[in-house]
C-alpha cells in the first residue's frame, strides 16, 4: 500500500477521530496531534489492515487508548497543558464570546459526566455508531453501553434544565 | 409527526432503547423551529448534539503536517515476529558454521602440529640459547620486582610521617 492509497483509506474518518480525541483531551491541538499519531501507527501496521475492510473501528480504538495514555502521563507529570483553563474570570471578552459557541457549551456539559458516559454519548449521539461498534471500541458489553447511554442522556437533560432555571431566576 | 408519537420516542430515547433510525427522526424533528411548547425543553439537547458533529480538523494545516511526517521519516513495518522462522534460520546458520569448523580442522591439523614441534625442537637443540633467554627473563623480572619494592618502601615512610603528625596533634 503506498501513501496515496493509505490516505484514501483513512482520510474519510479523520474528523471522527479528531472529535473523539477532543472529547478526551478538550484541547484542539492535542486532539490534532493525537490523530496524526494514530495515522502514523496505522501506517506502520498498513500490511495488517484488511485491504477491503474498514480500519475505522481499529483507528477509533487506537485513538481511545492513545488519549488515555496521554491523560495518565499528564496526571503523573502534573502537566498543565492538556486541559485549557476554562475559569471564566481569566478570559478576555472575545474568549467569552467563543465560549457561547455550542461546541464549547456541550463540552462543558459533558465534562460533568463520568468519562465512560460522556464517551458513549459521543459515540452514539454525535457519531451515530451502532451498539456493537461502540461495544468494541469501549470494550464493554452492549447492555452496559445502553445503561450508560440512558444515564448520560438523562444527566445532560438535568444539567440543561438547571441551567435554564438559573438563567431565568438569576437575572 | 404527531406530538404523541414524538413524546413516545423521546421517552424511549432517555431509556436508551431507540434505534439509530428513530434517533434520526428525533434529531430531524428538533432542527425545525416550529414546535409545540411542551416539547421545547428538549430542543436544546438535540440541537447541541447535532451541532457537535460539525466540529472538524483544520484541513490544510493538518494535511501539511501529516505529509511532511510521511515524507521525512522512514517508518519500519512492524510485522509479527515469527519464532519458527528464526529457529529455522539459526539452525541452518549453525550447521554451516559447524561444517566450516570441521573443514578448517582437517586443513590445519597437519600444519599446526608440525609448527609447534619445530619450536620445541629449536629450544632443545640449542640449550645455550635457552639458558641465555631464561637468564634475560629472570633479570628482567627481578629488576621490575626491585622497582616495585622501592615503591612499597615509600608507603612505610608515609606511615612513619602519619605517626609523627598524630603525635603532634595529641600534643
Amino acid at each position: 500500500m503506498d501513501v496515496e492509497e493509505f490516505k484514501i483509506k483513512i482520510y474519510p474518518f479523520k474528523d471522527k477521530l479528531y472529535r473523539f480525541a477532543k472529547r478526551f483531551l478538550v484541547n484542539r491541538e492535542e486532539a490534532e496531534d493525537t490523530v496524526q499519531d494514530v495515522f502514523m501507527k496505522l501506517w506502520q501496521k498498513r500490511y495488517e489492515i484488511n485491504k477491503n475492510g474498514s480500519a475505522e473501528g481499529l483507528a477509533m480504538t487506537m485513538t481511545k487508548n492513545l488519549c488515555i495514555d496521554k491523560i495518565r502521563a499528564a496526571k503523573y507529570i502534573k502537566f498543565e497543558g492538556i486541559y485549557p483553563d476554562l475559569s471564566v474570570d481569566n478570559l478576555t471578552p472575545l474568549k467569552k464570546m467563543e465560549l457561547n459557541d455550542s461546541i464549547n457549551k456541550l463540552e462543558k456539559i459533558l465534562s460533568q459526566l463520568p468519562q465512560n458516559q460522556s464517551l458513549i454519548l459521543h459515540l452514539r449521539d454525535i457519531e451515530g455508531y451502532p451498539f456493537d461498534e461502540i461495544a468494541e471500541i469501549m470494550n464493554m458489553t452492549k447492555e452496559n453501553i445502553k445503561v450508560n447511554l440512558s444515564r448520560a442522556r438523562k444527566k445532560v437533560r438535568e444539567i440543561l434544565l438547571k441551567k435554564y432555571q438559573y438563567e431565568n431566576d438569576g437575572y | 409527526m404527531k406530538t404523541m408519537d414524538i413524546k413516545i420516542l423521546i421517552d424511549k430515547y432517555f431509556e436508551g432503547e431507540t434505534s439509530l433510525k428513530e434517533e434520526q427522526i428525533l434529531f430531524t424533528f428538533f432542527t425545525q423551529n416550529d414546535m409545540p411548547d411542551n416539547l421545547k425543553s428538549y430542543a436544546e439537547q438535540f440541537r447541541l448534539l447535532s451541532e457537535a458533529a460539525n466540529d472538524k480538523i483544520d484541513s490544510d494545516v493538518f494535511d501539511e503536517k501529516v505529509l511532511t511526517k510521511f515524507n521525512d521519516r522512514q517508518f519500519p513495518i512492524i510485522s509479527k515476529f515469527n519464532k519458527q522462522y528464526l529457529y529455522y534460520i539459526s539452525g541452518i546458520a549453525a550447521s554451516i558454521i559447524i561444517i566450516f569448523g570441521i573443514i578448517f580442522q582437517f586443513n590445519s591439523k597437519e600444519e599446526n602440529h608440525s609448527q609447534s614441534r619445530k619450536k620445541i625442537e629449536n629450544i632443545y637443540n640449542d640449550p645455550q640459547t635457552a639458558y641465555l633467554e631464561t637468564k634475560k627473563i629472570l633479570l628482567f623480572v627481578s629488576l621490575k620486582l626491585n622497582q616495585g619494592l622501592k615503591e612499597t618502601e615509600k608507603i612505610s615512610t608515609f606511615d612513619k610521617y602519619q605517626e609523627i603528625v598524630k603525635e603532634k596533634k595529641e600534643n
